[in-house]
């Protein structure tokens, strides 16, 4: 059932979302996830085994195959990755981290800013 | 108009805004103004290649479903192929695109989800990256969930508004909140949040020390959770905690004195563990 997608994408032969060192890295997860079932300690340090060297981009990519195969454990995994991983970081840290510029003009990123401004405190040092 | 094309997240807008006037008013328009606008969708479309997002297309794709209604024949035919060549070229560019930037850009949906997990001061933060994040830490339901984790939902607001005292502020909210909820009309839940927290600011949310109904006890609070992941807490300034742990011992005393060991009371045991107090 978690693979409702997986047999589309087999199937699917024009498919970019997916590439095959992806593929390998998500697809033995279930298996994993059946085998570990009742331990959660044992999969926590699988997944962080998994994710030690794994960079942004690599992560990104991990998260749009797992959407993509419609895998919601793995899914909600990697974005809590993600998640942690900018929790609490600057914006500019964030735009290195993803690799992404900044589209704003001049003026709105300060109207922004202002606009929640009492929530900067406290933010990490890069 | 022209102005607005070129921004990328005002061009969908834009194009929509164009579509409407076609459809509804070209036929009436002194023939100046049939030009300019005309002039106006052709640049739509001339555009749209440098416009990466799917909203972009299909708002374009609008327009043009109504420029095919609503032009007279030559007008239209121009407008088509031009229409044409924009749609064959923002194809080749989203391909182009997506290998180089080796699919970096997460749906939006994807985004929303990862905010999901975050706390109220780095969804703020994250909006300021790009556009399209700004969009997705922007999203109604996300906002809705922070508002619940923070403020608690509606039952959880009236316990905390009970033990609180002269919160009219935060009552009124609740009221409004609650009238919409029953008639259904939307929330907007980004709005509320920050008028909340500026009800709130300098004594809750700052506040790192509350007391939790689950556990029935004082403890450290995080993201306005007990440690544990309890939401039910109520947050306590300094003063209420002294007079918390002032109260309980007082109260262990006149209990009955068979029982030595009950008379430390729970706050005799927050003394007793030092180390909570340096959490």
């Amino acid at each position: 059932m978690k693979f409702c997608t997986v047999k589309q994408y087999f199937d699917d032969e024009n498919n970019n979302n997916v590439t095959n060192g992806i593929a390998t890295t998500v697809i033995p997860l279930p298996n994993k996830h059946l085998k570990i079932k009742a331990n959660n300690k044992e999969m926590e340090q699988y997944e962080q085994e998994l994710l030690r060297n794994v960079m942004p981009q690599e992560l990104t990519k991990l998260i749009l195959a797992a959407n993509y195969l419609n895998f919601k454990e793995a899914l909600d995994f990697f974005c809590r990755t993600v998640a942690n991983a900018i929790q609490n970081k600057s914006v500019d840290y964030v735009r290195k981290f993803f690799g992404l510029e900044s589209d704003f003009e001049p003026g709105e990123e300060e109207k922004l800013c202002k606009e929640f401004a009492w929530s900067f405190e406290g933010v990490d040092e890069d | 108009m022209k102005e607005s094309l070129n921004r990328i997240y005002q061009y969908p807008i834009a194009c929509k805004e164009l579509s409407f006037i076609l459809r509804l008013a070209y036929n009436q328009l002194p023939k100046v103004l049939q030009s300019l606008i005309f002039q106006d969708t052709l640049t739509a479309f001339r555009l749209l290649p440098q416009m990466q997002t799917c909203t972009a297309a299909s708002a374009a794709h609008l327009l043009y479903q109504s420029a095919e209604a609503a032009l007279p024949k030559q007008k239209r035919n121009l407008a088509i192929t031009e229409f044409k060549h924009a749609m064959v070229a923002h194809k080749r560019r989203q391909k182009a695109h997506q290998e180089e930037r080796g699919s970096a850009q997460l749906p939006l949906d994807v985004l929303v989800h990862i905010f999901s997990f975050l706390d109220v001061q780095s969804v703020v933060s994250v909006r300021l990256v790009c556009w399209s994040w700004n969009i997705a830490a922007s999203d109604n339901h996300l906002w809705q969930l922070q508002y619940a984790s923070v403020f608690g939902d509606s039952e959880n607001c009236l316990n905390i508004k009970e033990h609180q005292s002269g919160r009219l502020v935060e009552d009124e909210e609740y009221r409004h909140l609650q009238e919409a909820m029953t008639t259904r009309t939307s929330i907007d839940w980004r709005g509320a949040f920050i008028r909340a927290y500026i009800g709130n600011a300098s004594k809750n949310l700052t506040s790192s020390r509350g007391y939790c109904l689950y556990c029935g006890n004082l403890v450290w609070l995080n993201n306005m959770k007990c440690s544990d992941g309890h939401q039910q807490v109520t947050p306590y300034s300094p003063h209420q905690v002294a007079k918390y742990i002032l109260n309980d011992s007082s109260d262990f005393r006149c209990s009955s004195d068979s029982d030595s060991d009950s008379d430390e009371g729970s706050g005799f045991i927050l003394w007793a563990y030092p180390g909570m107090f340096l959490l």
